[in-house]
């Protein structure tokens, strides 16, 4: 069957029961929200039970789902952002009881600037972010989102959004210029 | 350095601004299919006068090279084919390290939602479940989890364990809660 029907249809069909809409849901977003979960938590475990879990809710609360001026990508990137800040907040929470100290990303950085390549130097640094400063920029600069859509995914005002990204953006390049100033040499 | 109040989007309301064009360059970087639409001509405009602005968007760009550098996460065709099969009628995958940890969290009444996937039938008729006793609502954030439009003022779906097969025990839930942020008893395993 031709995957053409638009999300709101589709999310009506699995309110009713509907298998199959639910796997057709499944094939037009997963992977995104996999992306995204994906860059948010560094960990690709569990990015996928959080992309699995955004799935599965969807299948469960679909009846609830109210078409509105927000599309249903924008509330399945909300349920993934929820998802993956709860399961940040457990791994500080955990890491804490196991008394574990958390880990300084400028050592850390600067001890793997000697052995690793660029790309894990720019993971880092990603990683380094407040929660919601690398929500923003991954939201925006790697999902694609209108600043509009940004900012209602992370329930906050657009202002505020350009805040977020812009101070992600100012640390990103002190992190990264402390490192590999070579690279961002003005 | 943080944005002085006139670089926000109030400013935006007029003319461009150079204060407003480096405010947007320092929040989206340098390319402006990411700067705010309703801008970005503006933007372009005074970027192709302005020297400054020029220079502040070479720095964002070089930046914006950074954020390349991380190629997009790797696809997972093995999560998407066990969704897919769910349409087929045919069970989830095994190794759903998800359904191991929520499962024993779940009374058994909404353990039937996930039997239907497994049962590759006609799906029954969507039970009353409450949203507390599915787990969804765990954490504060939970709330967030509400979309858009939908009707609060309708009537909480309360858990319906009266004629289930499964034999749970009813729960002493208060109704309409649908929250984490206030405790919910669950029924005894």
């Amino acid at each position: 069957m031709p995957n053409r029907e638009p999300d709101e249809i589709l999310m009506l069909r699995v309110a009713q029961g509907d298998h199959a809409a639910c796997g057709q849901l499944a094939e037009r977003h997963l992977e995104r929200i996999l992306a995204f979960a994906s860059r948010t938590l560094g960990n690709r475990a569990a990015a996928e039970d959080v992309a699995q879990e955004v799935i599965t809710r969807v299948w469960t609360h679909a009846k609830r789902w109210r078409p509105g001026p927000a599309r249903l990508t924008s509330w399945l990137h909300r349920i993934a952002l929820n998802l993956c800040l709860d399961h940040l907040a457990r791994q500080r929470r955990e890491s804490l009881h196991e008394g574990l100290e958390p880990a300084d990303p400028i050592r850390d950085t600067a001890r793997r600037v000697r052995e690793r390549d660029l790309q894990d130097r720019v993971r880092a640094g990603l990683r380094s972010l407040p929660d919601m400063q690398r929500a923003a920029i991954t939201l925006c600069y790697y999902q694609g989102f209108r600043n509009v859509e940004a900012a209602e995914i992370l329930g906050v005002s657009v202002d505020a959004l350009e805040s977020l990204l812009a101070r992600a953006r100012r640390t990103l390049r002190g992190r990264w210029r402390a490192v590999a100033p070579e690279l961002l040499d003005e | 350095m943080s944005n002085p109040p006139s670089a926000g989007r109030s400013a935006a309301q007029g003319a461009m601004t150079l204060e407003r064009l480096l405010a947007l360059l320092d929040a989206y970087g340098a390319g402006p299919e990411r700067w705010p639409s309703d801008e970005r001509e503006a933007a372009l405009a005074l970027l192709a006068e302005s020297p400054d602005a020029r220079a502040r968007r070479d720095v964002a760009a070089r930046l914006d090279a950074m954020l390349d550098r991380v190629p997009a996460p790797p696809q997972a065709p093995d999560l998407l084919r066990a969704f897919a099969s769910v349409g087929r009628g045919h069970p989830r995958r095994g190794n759903t390290r998800r359904w191991r940890m929520i499962a024993p969290a779940l009374p058994l009444a909404a353990a039937t939602v996930l039997a239907w996937q497994f049962s590759g039938g006609p799906p029954p008729a969507p039970p009353s479940l409450s949203i507390t006793e599915l787990g969804a609502y765990t954490m504060p954030t939970d709330v967030l989890l509400i979309p858009p439009g939908v009707d609060l003022s309708g009537p909480a779906p309360t858990l319906g364990c009266a004629e289930s097969i499964w034999g749970c025990p009813l729960p002493d839930l208060p109704v309409g809660r649908q929250s984490g942020a206030h405790p919910v008893r669950r029924s005894p395993a």
